[in-house]
Order: C-alpha cells, then structure tokens, then sequence
C-alpha cells in the first residue's frame, strides 16, 4: 500500500502524519522531540509509525518534513562561524539596521547583536549605482587580501552583499565565484539570489542569516537523508519553507533562510486546504498552543505575505506567510495590574513550571487553570499525555491571586480570564481583518493546535465570524498540513517605473523569463512534475507613497489599464481612499509557480454509528452559570451527528467547547461544524 | 456617582479603545503619501472625551505627540466649543499659540464623534507634514527669528463641516507647501483616519449599553491614574535638581541653559523648568506643551515603559515653566527646531535629576540632538524633492549596560531612509553610512558610539538645513568625567576643500560638494578603568575602540 508522510518537529512533540492515496486513513504517532539532535525523533518517529502500520520504507511514496533547525539555529544564535563582504563605507548596515530600538518606552531595550561581528565584516572597493550602472568596478586585489583574511579567521560561510545587486547583481556574482574558487569548502551565498528588493539592510541581513544557518542546515539534512537511506527509504524528502510549499532536501540548505517559519506554515497549509473543501475560501486560522497565538487570513484562497519580516530582531525578506503571533496562550498567567484591572499575559508559565493544575511548582494561575475550574477541560485531561491536573492547585491559584484581591469569586475570577485572554486574540485578529478593509463576517474560522478549539467558539462570537470548523486532528494540524503542499516557489522581482510608461509587452516578456526560469529549476529538482499553478502579482502605489498594493493579473498578458482600475478600487478598499487623477508607479512583482507533488485529500471521517452517547456529564460553566454538560468523546462521533450545546467534545489532542444553545454538525472529514452562537 | 468597575470588563473595554486608536493610527501610516509618516512614523492618534481628556493614544515613532496633542485638543475646543460641533465636522490647525502641535509641519486634525445626536468621543490626529512652506524646505529653517518666518500657521478652522470637505481651504494650504501632492495625500490620510475613528466608534456604541460604555470612558482614566500613582510611590520623595545646556541658538554664540527641579512627594510628581534661560531669537524655543510631553515621557520610562498613554496618566504630574523663559516663549518667536533639539536637552535634565532619586533605572546622557537633515531642490529632470531624517546617535550606558551604537533615542524612533532608496529617488550619493570608532563615552559600561554619514550633491543649488546639537556641552557621563565625542560636520568641495560647518545651518550646496555629518556618541557610566578587559579588547578588536585609546582611556595594557 502506498503512502505519504508528513513529519513535523515540534518544541515538545515531533508528530508523524501518514496518509494513504485514497485519503481515507490518517494515522498519528507522537514521539518526544530530541532538542540536540532533532533527526533522533524523526527516525525514531519514522521507524515507530512503520511499525503501527505494519508497513515498510518501500511503501512510502513521499515524506515532508516541517523542521525548527534553521529557526533554532538562528535563535540560539548556533550557527556558523559567517563573514560579510560590503561595498566600500557599509560595513555597520547590518549592526545600525534601521536605527530604532525595539520599544519607545523602555530605556533598557536593545537591538539584538548582527550575526556576523564587525571584524569580520570587510569592505570592497567597488559600486553599482542606482540604474544598474558600474561606477567603480571590483578591486580584484583588494578582494585577493580579503579572501586571504577569510581564510585565515577560518570562517564557515560567507555572505556577499552589495549596494545596488538587486538592479545589477554583476559585482555579487564575480565577488562570489572568486571567493568559492579559492575557499571550496567554505558556504557562499549572495544577497540578490535571496532576496532581489531594494533596501540593504533587509536584504543583507537575510544574506547574514543565510550564510550564519546554512552550514548546520547542511549538516542536519545530510545525516537525515543518510541514515533514512539506510534504513531504506526511497522516495524523495522534501522540506516545509515559509511561503507553505516545499522544496527538496538536497536544496533547502542553500535556501534555508526560505524555512525559518516552516512549522507554522503547515498549519496555514491545512486550513486553506480545509477551506477549499468547504468552499470557502476566506479563512482564518487560530493556533493556540501553551504560550502563544498564531493567527493567519487567507483572503480569496490567498495567504498574505508578511512585509517587513523579523525574526528575534533580525529582519528577514523571503516570502513567508504572514502569521501574527501574540503572548497568549494556555500558559499565560492572569496577574492584578496596579490599577486594579485584571490582566493575562504575555508572561507565560510556559511547560516548566507550567499552570498550577500541573503541579510542578506553578503557583500562577493561568488560561488553563481557568479553563480547568470552569469545567471546560476535565480533571484526567489526555492534553498533557495522560497527566492528571490538579483542580485544587487550579483553584487556590485563582483565588489566592486574583479573586480574593478583586473580591470575585473563583469561578467569576476564572472567566475573567478567559474572556480577557480572548480579547487579546480577538484584538490579534481584528489587526488582520477590521484594519486592513476585510470584514471578519466573510470568514470561516479554523482553531487548531491544542487550546484552539478551547476557545474557538467565543473568538468567531466575539469577531462576528459565522461559522467555526474544527479540524478532525486539532493537536496536529501543522503535519497534516505538511500532506497538503505543493513544490511552490514565490520570485520578487523590483521594478520601479512609471505605469504609464510601461509597455505591456516588455512586462509579458519579463515575466515569462522569470516564470520559465522557476518552473525548469523546480522541474529538474522534481522529476518534471506538473505545472499546478501560476500566479502573477504586481506591487503597485501612487507616485509618491512609499506603501504598496498588490494587484493580482487576471489576465494572460498584463492589460494595464485593468491593473490601474483594480489598484484604485483596492486602494479604495483597503484605505478608504483612491486618487484616479495620480500616476501610479509600479514597485515590483510577483510571481508564484506551484507544482503537484501530491493529490490535495482530506482524510474522511469515520462513518457515524448512530446517536452518540455521551462518556460522561460534569457541570460546565458559562456566563457565569453552571449547566449540566454531556462530554463526549470524539472518536464517537462520525459523519452526520449534530449535537446542540451546551457539549464538551474530548480527544487525545484537544478539547471542543459548544456553548449553550450552539449547532455543531461533523462534516464528511469529521470536522466539526460550529454554527454561529445565537 | 460611578459603580465600582469590574476588573475584567474594564481591561476588556480598555483593549477594545487602545486596539482602536492603533488601528485609526495604522489606516493614517497606510494611507499617506509621505515616507515622513510612511517610514519615519513621524504621527500619532488618538481618540479622546468630548471634554478633551485622552483616553487612548498611538504613538509609533515618537513620544513627543504624547504632551502635545491634549494641547491640540484644548486649542480646538477653545474655538469650537464641542456644543458648537456638529457631526461630519473636521478641525485643522498646526498652531503652536497659546497652544497647539509643537511646531507648524505637526499638521493636525480634531474631530467629534456623534452617538445618537450626542458627542461621545474625539478623534484627533497629528501628523508631520513634509512642506508647510516658509523660509526653507521642510519648514524648520534657521536664521529666523518669528514664527510668520517658519510656514504657514493654520489656527483651529473646519476643514470639513457636517461632512462637506472645504475644497477651497485645502487649495490655501496646499498652495503653500512647496511638496502639495505629499500634503493633500497626507491631509487625506488624516481624514481617512477620522473616519475610520467614526465608524468604529459608533460600532463600540452599538454593541454596548451606551451607559456602561461612558461609564467605562471614566474608569480608564481612573485606572490610568492609579497605576501612575503607584509608579510615582516607588521613587524616593526629594527635591532633585540638575541643569545642562543646549550649544547655542543659530543666531549666536551663547549657551542656552535649561534647568529643572523635580519634586517628588507621594504619589504626585512636579517638575519646574521656571530656572531655565530666557526665550532666544533663534527657533529654539519650546512650548509648554512640549516640556509636558518630555515629562510624560521621562516619568513613563522610569516608572513603567508599558504604563497607559491616556489623560488619567496626567494627572499626578504637574509640569511647570515660566513665560517669557526658552520652554514657555512668547508669540511669535521661532519655535521650528525646539521639537528635535531643546526637548532632547529637557529630556537630558529630567533624566539627570532623577539620576539623584532613581540610579539604577536611569542612564547617561544620549546624544542628545536629532540631527535632522533637509535637503531639497530641483532634481536634473526639473522636479522639486526633498529628503528629511533624523540621524541616530550614541546611546548613554546604564550602571550594568553599555549603550547601544548609532540608534534612536529619547523622543525619536524613526527609522532611516535606506542607502539605496536615498539615491534612487533623490541626486544624493551616499559614500559612507557607518559607525564612528572612538566616539563612545568611556566608562566601566561604555556609552553608544555616534553614526557617520556622507552624502555628494548631484544637483546644483541643493538648499541644505542641518539641525544639531552637543558639540561644546557634551553628552555626560555618570561618575566619570569623560564625555562622549560631540557633533562633527564638514563640507568638502570638490577641489578637496575642508570646511566644519556650524551644528545648526542653512545652506545652498553646489553639484559635487559632500557633506560629511557626525552625530555624537552617548555618555559612559563610571571609571573607564574599571572595564572589563575582555570587553575592552573586544571593542579593540571590533575597530570601535583604538588600541591608544584602550590603553591611555581605559588603562588596558
């Protein structure tokens, strides 16, 4: 029998999603993550889920794997030993970066440090100009004295960048060749290749960041592909990036700035995957794990893609899904702030010591101490592997520090917290929908991760979102969504001229070149696989602004004048404003080409054996009210129950709150299908 | 009398109000045509009472907003009294007398929300207009000596009345900035952000029992209140003075002193600048507005950086300076360059006071100027531009901190126009941008070094205004007496003539001349020989530190 495989590391849990061809199985297998050597899991992970199935290497068809090195690497600031070169008079770009301090207030905040320390930043006597042109053309000895200086600090990896590549990248390519010619051992990667968009700073931090994970990325994947070759694997290993398609092993390492936000990236996948089955394809989707909230929208099928990306200080520009994270989640704590209101968060208690229910030294009370004494989640939870939470340690939590001082009682105390705590989310999503012209009443929301389906119900009640859809396998959505991408690659490429002054053809011409060039590389590395998509996206904005919009190109050929009327109406939209009688400009564009790799099958769900019968009832409360709540466990429930709350719905992964009155019906995938609250 | 307010309820409706003056400040950065707003965040929003009292305020790229726009508030109810308001209506001004925006670009718009025929709410915006015409681009020229010199003074007038934009008057304004597409676009972000402020405002109203809503209006402040209360309990009560001078004015030689006593008692806080120096001729003078919002600023910093930003705040602090002084001039004096200048040094004083009370939650001098650049003209293919920063400095060290290099401090966060950028869209070409090696306050943790910047004038009759600061009082440190290494700039001509040009400037460049600008470093804090040695000789090995100066400064062997 034939199968795929998604392996998706995590901080805690390394999870292994297998699915057959027809879709209809999807099995699950959690190991511990191996912090040090996180291949240790996946093969283990791997070998273990063999071993369920009864399967073997042969009958694996494909395996993605959703990997955290090249994040932790950077993180932890474990990576290799980099150097930069730079134009002549740069070398503190990346150390000024863009000259502000992380917070306005707070006299104590820093910048974090550059990757690369200034003395092994070098600079080269040579320069492009703003067109392109070469107006001091490269000191070959100069670069000779560097080179020997590089070998000599016996650095890992070198980064090039220099002013202007992005409209002439002659310089960084010669720089680069020379470089490699002499030190073959040693990483080289360039800053127009990773990122060909004006601003140096950005764009040689990304080529700092490159060249700092490229090494460890190298060394991870290569003893992974050895030792799975070993114990018989045959198909080809593919890697998440940030952008939610894959790329090959053999290539993610020398794009591995491409995959910092790869964990992420699956669970964005699933839900647009979920979506299109439902068809809809507005969705948002809310990840809530211990400490914090992830949220994504994906307008029209499309996710967006974050602007000015930034990771733990260091900006980053290669096409990454645009996720917006806040300090919220299970593990944050709910404290008295000096004006008497009750606030969560950010301070989490995070796995060690944990809520106070865990009993492992937590005395804070926290979202799920809350959840735990309102009787949403039960007291022999199988979230935390089969851990028994301690309500009393839950309760005294809360009124020790919260409802004695506020003179509420436990129970008030506790949905308090959730309701503030669901505040924040909702503030997270409102800055993704309400702010940029999308009304949150268009969307479906997806909650995954562990606390997602906690709280889903009450986020889509509080952003006036209609319909709430819980994925069959909330815990691990990220691997599932990890069987549901595409080889995909997204190219920017800067062109700043006048609309007016563009000609179409030209236009058609670029941008056939760029299409073809991606598609061959990607067919290569692919065994020719075939052509599932191509978008074409311009960056367009008012002579003058400095902020861009994108408008998508329906059309084969760019018709501008069509591009000109949907930029104002988007504009319009989106800022409620649009000046017809300015010239726009054209900053750059986009082109995204995605290739089949697998069939796009959402697993069905178990058939329905009639009504089911809940395992249990406990008092639950809401609004302030107990109600007698049956619980139910979800592999109970099959295709076609409906269940009308108030419901509590258990699996080993997740809980599912419906709320008093609320329709829940589970679809043809054993998703369930929160109606809106009345 | 108000019910006691639910914990929950009010942190919940706190959220709700801060989320919304993000989101009007957000639609206004989006929206607007100039990279002033754009990238520099050079704005802010905020949603207030019909009284006038802030209830929430965003503010990105400065702090100096905070002071300012209650002041707005008040110079447009003054005029328009919110009973006189009617919806739709929309007040302009960037009037700095007898109060209003700091200085004339702060171009700002006040308008009122209506909720079934009553006025609930404000919502004002303020934002830094590239152009409003005046002696030289960008509005803040030196060499002037009135406020008519500066650009053009809008007093609280309705640039739309019940929903009707007054064509007429933007075509006056407009007419007087020399960059207009920018000012129209960024007037028409300013009223998108109205806008939005309207709509969501009367969402708020609609969803909630309108009662509990005014209700929960008052409980934030309330809120607000105690928790800066309990801020102010925690610095020691005392009387702590400090004074420190800005160079000069650009019109001569003399010193301008600026003074403050602070005052802490209990839970209120009092900062007199009354001993500060008589108002100058120069466009150095400050409003009191201004002086709030450094103290706002300062008391926020040491007390808590996440301590809310709403009247409620205000109201245990009490600012005083006395008129006719340089932090309380007299109509018309220039005021243009007080915002990125006096209001550093003012902020320099308080930290220095409350060094006395609070050491350990205080740092050494920064830079202490902004160093702002404008540089305009007609470009070879015959259109005016105009390029403005502010440029980064060194930052001053904590007792257990180095400060940082080259970075924005105090009431200035914005961000820096890229190299490539910067020559694409204007005839500049940048040959350095970089740190200054040697420029850092030495101390046992070492202040920020400052930042060089060079730029080549590729277009003839380039006007040039340089506004700086801290190069004969330097930024100080704090138990050592060295200082960092001051402002520095030249102009080099083509022939490869040197000139060191004034801190504050006006100026025309010729195609080929370069101007090299060096901001100056942030203070050290205690005895430089007591460094560590390995970080001594790391900064010797990083070339931000010379092997003389490690040995002669910092005893290293």
């Amino acid at each position: 029998m034939a199968f795929r495989i998604g392996i998706d590391t995590g901080g805690t849990f390394t999870d292994v999603v297998i699915q057959t061809d027809e879709g209809n199985e999807l099995s699950i297998h959690k190991v511990h993550s191996t912090r040090e050597e996180p291949d240790r899991a996946v093969i283990e992970g791997l070998r273990l889920a063999l071993r369920h199935t009864e399967s073997e290497y042969d009958d694996i068809e494909l395996l993605v794997h959703g990997t955290t090195v090249a994040t932790n690497a950077l993180l932890q600031r474990r990576g290799s030993k980099a150097a930069l070169i730079t134009t002549v008079g740069f070398r503190d770009i990346l150390h000024i970066q863009r000259q502000c301090r992380p917070r306005l207030y707070d006299l104590r905040s820093r910048r974090a440090e550059p990757l690369i320390p200034r003395q092994l930043r070098f600079e080269l006597n040579e320069r492009i100009g703003p067109d392109g042109d070469i107006q001091t053309p490269v000191d070959i000895v100069q670069l000779h004295t560097i080179i020997d200086q590089l070998r000599e600090a016996n650095v890992g990896a070198v980064a090039v960048a220099l002013l202007h590549s992005y409209e002439n990248p002659a310089h960084e390519i010669k720089v680069a060749r020379l470089v490699r010619e002499r030190l073959p051992d040693v990483t080289v990667c360039t800053s127009h290749e990773l990122s060909p968009q004006i601003g140096e700073y950005e764009r040689f931090s990304t080529c700092s960041v490159n060249a700092f994970v490229q090494p460890v990325m190298e060394r991870y994947l290569g003893r992974l592909d050895t030792t799975l070759r070993q114990d018989g694997l045959r198909a080809p290993l593919f890697v998440m990036k940030s952008n939610g398609g894959v790329i090959p092993a053999s290539t993610a390492a020398r794009e591995c700035v491409q995959t910092i936000l790869s964990g992420p990236a699956g669970g964005i996948v699933a839900g647009m995957a979920i979506a299109q089955h439902h068809n809809n394809s507005n969705v948002i989707t809310a990840d809530i794990g211990g400490t914090s909230f992830d949220v994504a929208v994906i307008a029209n099928g499309n996710a967006g893609f974050a602007r000015d990306a930034e990771i733990d200080g260091i900006a980053l520009k290669a096409p990454m899904l645009d996720l917006h994270t806040i300090g919220a989640g299970g593990g944050s704590i709910g404290w008295i702030d000096a004006g008497n209101a009750l606030r969560v968060g950010p301070r989490s208690a995070g796995a060690l010591p944990g809520p106070a229910c865990y009993g492992k030294g937590g005395d804070d009370p926290t979202v799920t101490d809350a959840n735990l004494v309102l009787g949403r989640l039960a007291t022999d939870s199988r979230l935390a592997g089969g851990m028994q939470l301690d309500i009393d340690a839950a309760r005294r939590a809360i009124q020790e520090k919260l409802a004695q001082p506020l003179g509420l009682a436990v129970e008030s105390a506790a949905e308090g917290i959730v309701r503030v705590v669901n505040a924040n989310m909702v503030a997270a999503i409102r800055k993704l929908t309400v702010e940029r012209g999308l009304d949150p009443g268009d969307f479906v929301l997806i909650p995954f991760g562990g606390a997602g389906p906690l709280h889903g119900a009450e986020l889509a009640q509080e952003c006036g979102i209609g319909q709430t859809l819980v994925p069959s396998a909330p815990g691990v959505t990220s691997a599932v969504g990890l069987l549901m991408s595409n080889l995909r690659e997204d190219r920017v490429v800067t062109h700043i001229e006048l609309l007016e002054n563009l000609d179409a053809n030209h236009l058609e011409t670029l941008l056939a070149e760029v299409e073809s060039e991606t598609v061959s590389r990607l067919q290569t590395v692919s065994d020719g696989t075939n052509l599932s998509c191509r978008k074409r996206t311009m960056a367009i904005r008012y002579l003058g602004q400095s902020h861009d919009v994108p408008v998508p190109i329906t059309s084969g050929t760019p018709d501008l004048r069509q591009i000109a009327e949907d930029f104002h109406q988007s504009h319009e939209r989106m800022y409620g404003f649009s000046r017809p009688d300015q010239p726009l400009e054209l900053v750059s564009m986009w082109v995204t080409i995605e290739l089949d790799i697998q069939p796009l099958v959402l697993p069905r769900g178990r058939t329905s054996t009639g009504h089911p019968e809940p395992i249990a009832t406990r008092s639950v409360i809401f609004h302030g009210e107990p109600h007698t709540t049956p619980i139910y466990d979800r592999t109970d429930i099959g295709i076609g129950c409906q269940v009308v709350g108030p419901a509590i719905i258990e699996q080993t992964d997740s809980t599912t709150v419906i709320w008093p009155g609320q329709r829940a019906a589970v679809d043809d995938y054993g998703q369930i299908l929160l109606d809106a609250m009345t | 009398m108000m019910e006691k307010p639910d914990p929950v309820l009010l942190e919940i409706m706190r959220n709700r109000w801060r989320g919304m003056a993000e989101e009007i400040c957000a639609v206004m950065v989006r929206t607007s045509y100039s990279p002033n707003i754009k990238t520099r965040f050079d704005c802010s929003a905020a949603i207030a009472l019909p009284d006038g009292q802030i209830l929430a305020q965003a503010e990105i790229g400065t702090p100096l907003h905070l002071g300012i726009m209650p002041a707005v508030i008040r110079s447009v109810l003054r005029r328009f009294p919110i009973d006189a308001m009617q919806p739709g209506d929309a007040v302009v001004t960037n009037l700095p007398y007898p109060e209003g925006p700091g200085h004339l670009p702060d171009v700002s718009l006040v308008s009122p929300v209506f909720y079934e025929g009553q006025p609930v709410a404000l919502a004002a915006t303020t934002s830094h207009h590239v152009d409003v015409g005046g002696y030289s681009p960008g509005s803040m020229p030196f060499d002037v000596t009135e406020i008519y010199q500066e650009g053009l003074q809008i007093p609280p007038v309705r640039l739309i009345r019940a929903g009707e934009i007054q064509e007429e008057l933007i075509e006056l304004i407009e007419q007087n900035a020399r960059t207009r597409i920018e000012l129209r676009g960024d007037l028409m972000a300013q009223i998108a952000a109205s806008r939005t402020a309207e709509t969501r405002v009367v969402e708020m109203f609609d969803a909630a029992d309108t009662k509990q809503v005014l209700d929960y209006m008052g409980h934030i402040l309330d809120h607000a209140e105690r928790c800066m209360r309990s801020g102010i309990e925690s610095l020691p009560d005392g009387e702590y003075t400090f004074e420190d001078y800005l160079d000069d004015d650009g019109s001569n030689d003399e010193p301008i002193r600026i003074a403050v006593r602070v005052t802490i008692s209990g839970s209120e806080f009092t900062a007199d600048f009354s001993d500060s120096g008589d108002q100058v001729s120069g466009p150095m003078n400050c409003r009191i507005s201004a002086c709030r919002a450094c103290t706002y600023y300062v008391v926020k910093a040491v007390v808590d950086p996440d301590l809310p930003t709403c009247a409620g705040a205000y109201r245990p602090l009490t600012v005083i300076a006395r008129e006719g002084s340089v932090l309380n001039a007299h109509f018309p004096s220039a005021i243009g360059n007080a915002n990125i200048l006096t209001d550093q040094r003012v902020v320099d004083v308080l930290l220095g006071a409350l060094l006395k009370a609070v050491p350990e939650r205080v740092c050494a001098a920064c830079s202490g100027e902004m160093n702002l650049i404008n540089v305009g003209g007609i470009d070879p293919e015959g259109k005016y531009f105009n390029y403005v920063e502010t440029y980064a400095g060194g930052q001053g060290a904590h007792h257990d901190l180095d400060g940082s290099d080259g970075i924005h401090t105090h009431l200035t966060n914005t961000r820096n126009t890229p190299v490539e950028v910067i020559e694409k869209t204007y005839p500049l070409h940048v040959t350095a941008y970089g740190l200054i090696p040697n420029s850092e306050g030495p101390g046992r943790m070492r202040g920020g070094c400052g930042v060089v910047r060079e730029l080549v004038c590729l277009a003839d009759r380039t006007a040039v205004t340089i506004g700086a600061d801290r190069r004969r009082f330097l930024p100080w440190g704090v138990k050592t007496d060295h200082h960092a290494r001051g402002q520095h700039c030249y102009l080099i001509r083509s022939d490869g003539t040197r000139e060191l040009l004034p801190t504050k400037f006006f100026t025309y460049l010729k195609k080929g001349d370069r101007l090299r600008i060096e901001t100056p470093g942030g203070g050290g804090w205690d005895d430089p020989a007591l460094r560590d040695r390995d970080q001594v000789r790391y900064d010797v090995a990083e070339g931000l530190i010379s092997r003389s100066r490690a040995r002669e400064i910092y005893k290293d062997k």
